[in-house]
């Protein structure tokens, strides 16, 4: 099963969305 | 959210097929210029973001997936509205009225279908005939509020 992979960098990821057509979904957590 | 939600096959596909993600952990000092370049003050909180660094779209609070999965396509189809791709918001809210009709956020989906049809026609009735079907779809819904100017008279 595929899993969710997830940038670490904002930076990249806009670039990458631009690239891809595609949105940044940022996720802000606090693991608990 | 990482147990469930995000383990679910269905929000995997759907992040994967139309987002670049990205986790912020807030309780790390990594973390903290994100947090305080977006605000942000309580988890978990998503962001859609544009590609210039513009969050368009925010919402709090642990989903299930079968709410999960919606709420993203509400928010990438708001995004898009924002970006002034009309028939690109109309097609992603059209697609959750299909699929997921019974979700907390297909009202707001029939609400900016109609906003996103007639923002691309100029047509009235794009507006109007969409608004009025909240009132029969969902009757009890504060979407359905925020269009009941229209009902009077």
């Amino acid at each position: 099963m595929t899993t969710i992979q997830w940038t670490d960098n904002f930076a990249t990821a806009c670039q990458q969305a631009g690239q891809d057509q595609k949105l940044v979904l940022l996720d802000f957590f606090s693991p608990t | 959210m990482s147990a469930v939600t995000y383990s679910d096959a269905q929000v995997i596909d759907t992040i994967t097929a139309r987002f670049v993600p990205m986790q912020i952990n807030t309780q790390e000092a990594a973390g903290l210029p994100m947090v305080q370049r977006f605000a942000q003050v309580w988890t978990p909180d998503l962001r859609v973001v544009s590609p210039d660094g513009v969050d368009l779209y925010r919402w709090n609070g642990y989903l299930p997936p079968a709410e999960f999965v919606p709420q993203l396509l509400v928010a990438q189809a708001q995004t898009l509205l924002r970006l002034q791709d009309e028939p690109g918001a109309a097609a992603v809210y059209r697609e959750v009225l299909e699929r997921f009709p019974t979700s907390a956020v297909a009202p707001e989906a029939q609400y900016f279908f109609a906003v996103s049809a007639y923002k691309h026609s100029h047509n009235a009735s794009d507006l109007l005939d969409n608004w009025r079907r909240l009132q029969t779809r969902y009757p009890d819904s504060i979407w359905r509020v925020k269009q009941s100017f229209i009902e009077e008279g």
